[in-house]
């Protein structure tokens, strides 16, 4: 019978990102504030 | 059985302020996104590094109201990160990268003088905005000051090819720099990194 597995098993091979870029990727999202001012819109990162 | 919200509700609680959301959908997603990175690069930092990348652009993306596609947020997601693959690529072609071993390692004898991701992230934000912001300015003003930053020409420089004398090129300047000034403590707008 043929075989239909995929040569390269890396490929398939199954990741997730790592909890801390995660953590980082929330944070970024929490600091980050979109302000309007005359239809321009600035970003700014809060500390 | 347990609820669970579709993505384009949550698209629209984070976009509302929800930042639980965000939380949620990156979690859906990670292994599916990740994998598809993964299967594509073959390198486990730089999927995380491409991963980070794609939820940055979707994260700035959806606070500055530019996501349009409701109800196709897995999709427009792996189009962004199937496209920063392409750049990884595009980039890798052009800049061979150097593997170093346990004998000798490469950053020993050269220097990284560039800034970190974060701080360039800030500065490309910062100059971004300063664009816009000098936008702004009455055309006379900003002829001057983007003679004098950007183009870095001398005050003599100026007056000659705007046709005015030293000191009223002088003075736009002051004018330009007291403008831009305003606008920002105005608004509140942090431009430092």
């Amino acid at each position: 019978m043929e075989e239909i597995y995929s040569e390269e098993q890396q490929l398939c091979k199954i990741t997730k990102a790592r909890p801390e870029t995660v953590q980082f990727l929330l944070r970024f999202s929490k600091s980050l504030q979109v302000v309007d001012y005359k239809n321009i819109i600035f970003e700014r990162t809060l500390n | 059985m347990e609820l669970q919200i579709d993505d384009s509700a949550l698209v629209k609680n984070y976009i509302g302020g929800d930042e639980k959301a965000l939380e949620i959908l990156i979690n859906r997603h990670n292994q599916r996104i990740s994998s598809f990175i993964y299967s594509k690069v073959l390198d486990r930092d730089i999927t995380e590094d491409i991963f980070q990348d794609t939820f940055i652009k979707v994260i700035k993306t959806l606070k500055r109201g530019s996501y349009s596609e409701e109800g196709k947020f897995l999709p427009w997601v792996m189009r962004i990160a199937h496209n920063l693959i392409i750049d990884h690529f595009r980039k890798n072609k052009r800049m061979p990268k150097f593997e170093g071993n346990d004998d000798f390692n490469i950053f020993s004898v050269i220097k990284d003088d560039k800034l970190n991701a974060e701080k360039q992230l800030i500065k490309d934000q910062i100059d971004s905005d300063l664009t816009l912001l000098i936008d702004e300015l009455p055309e006379d003003q900003k002829e001057v000051l983007v003679m004098r930053i950007y183009k870095d020409m001398s005050f003599k420089e100026i007056s000659e090819n705007t046709g005015v004398s030293i000191n009223t090129a002088l003075g736009r300047m002051r004018y330009a720099l007291i403008n831009l000034r305003k606008i920002v403590e105005r608004n509140n707008i942090v431009l430092t990194n």
